[in-house]
């Protein structure tokens, strides 16, 4: 039986999301046509499936429209894990994912996640930094990223699979509420 | 978001105000915004709540922190517009006549949404330890791969 592992990468425009993907591109094999039934989309986001053994990865990114948090609830539903990414080469970039942050975390707050600190090769905001301004909680990592560099992009699956281990099978595993279930609460 | 933006200035533009923002909801998510600061989508949003528990407010009229706010209920939908408190009333009433292009931009949204969810609606399913495990390795692999390689 195939099973679904259903990743997302959410941040806002800009934030390096449609380039972490093409950086994975590069080093798995990435199946990119949008499995959509029947008919064809005019709206573009990022998506790749990648098959392992049995399991079918399906990675989407949030598209376009980042501000619109209805899309990313629909992109949203049913996902393991989501890597949330900030452009952290100024202070403004950062500050422009705070509102999108809240979003996933009050929606979705037992599903796993890591935060990339992304564009490490011109950032202007460290890593504590971004933890603080986006007030992610102690025991969620901020991982440093440059998306155009393959081993960042690898590790930082590494850390959220590794979280997602940690989560669902460490002590703080909570039986069947391991991933989000789209059951959104309200919007702050 | 660009188009949202745009409306903004045409609206001042045309009316010679300054409207801090504009933003569409449909219940309580937005739908359409222009470049607000991140304060403001909050207090749009309470107001949005407010209204939504209140049946059959049509619109409404709210100061709070030093912004005016104006509501305006069209269908599902909820236009708010955000503006300093030094506006006067009859340029705040002026601002309906938008109401019928922003409803039709937020429909245009809604619609591409709707197109993709096919497309994304890919539901994960309960995994194992050993599949987490599998796909761990995997990645973890393929980052060997790229160190023996000198990447
Ligand atoms: N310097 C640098 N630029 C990056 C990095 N990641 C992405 N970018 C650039 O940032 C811009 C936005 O990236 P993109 O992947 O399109 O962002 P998206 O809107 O989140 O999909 C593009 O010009 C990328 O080339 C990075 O790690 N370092
Ligand atoms: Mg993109």
């Amino acid at each position: 039986m195939v099973k679904v592992f259903k990743l997302v990468i959410a941040g806002p425009y800009g934030a390096g999301k449609t380039t972490f993907v093409k950086t994975l591109s590069e080093v798995v094999p990435i199946e990119t046509d949008v499995p959509a039934p029947g008919k064809s989309t005019t709206v573009a986001f990022d998506y790749g499936k990648i098959r392992v053994n049995d399991i079918v990865v399906h990675l989407f990114g949030i598209p376009g429209q980042e501000r619109f948090n209805f899309l990313w609830r629909i992109i949203a539903r049913g996902m393991h894990a989501y890597i949330f990414m900030v452009d952290s080469s100024s202070l403004e970039s950062v500050k422009s994912a705070i509102f999108m942050y809240n979003y996933f975390t009050s929606t979705f707050p037992t599903t796993p996640h890591v935060v990339a600190a992304n564009k490490q090769d011109i950032a202007k905001v460290d890593i504590n930094n971004v933890r603080m301004i986006l007030g992610v909680k102690p025991d969620i990592k901020v991982v440093p990223l440059i998306a155009i560099n393959k081993k960042m992009v690898l590790e930082t699956l590494v850390v959220l699979l590794d979280e997602v281990h940690r989560l669902m099978y460490g002590s703080s595993f909570q039986q069947g509420n391991s991933h989000g279930t789209g059951n959104e609460k309200t919007l702050m | 978001m660009s188009e949202s933006n745009s409306i903004v200035k045409m609206i001042n533009e045309e009316l010679g105000i300054n409207l801090l923002g504009v933003l569409v909801f449909n219940g309580n998510e937005i739908v359409l915004a222009n470049d607000v600061p991140v304060e403001l989508m909050r207090l749009a949003a309470s107001l949005i709540n407010f209204i939504n528990r209140v049946n059959g407010l049509e619109y409404a009229k709210v100061k709070l922190n030093n912004v005016l706010m104006y509501a305006v209920r069209s269908g599902d939908l909820i236009i708010v517009f955000l503006a300093n408190p030094t506006l006067i009333e009859g340029a705040l009433s002026l601002v309906n006549r938008y109401v019928d292009k922003l409803v039709k931009m937020s429909w245009e949204v809604l619609n591409k949404a709707k197109a993709i969810e096919p497309a994304v609606t890919v539901e994960g399913d309960e995994l194992t330890e050993d599949d987490i495990l599998i796909l761990l390795d995997y990645f973890k692999g393929k980052l060997r791969e790229l160190e023996a390689k000198g990447e």
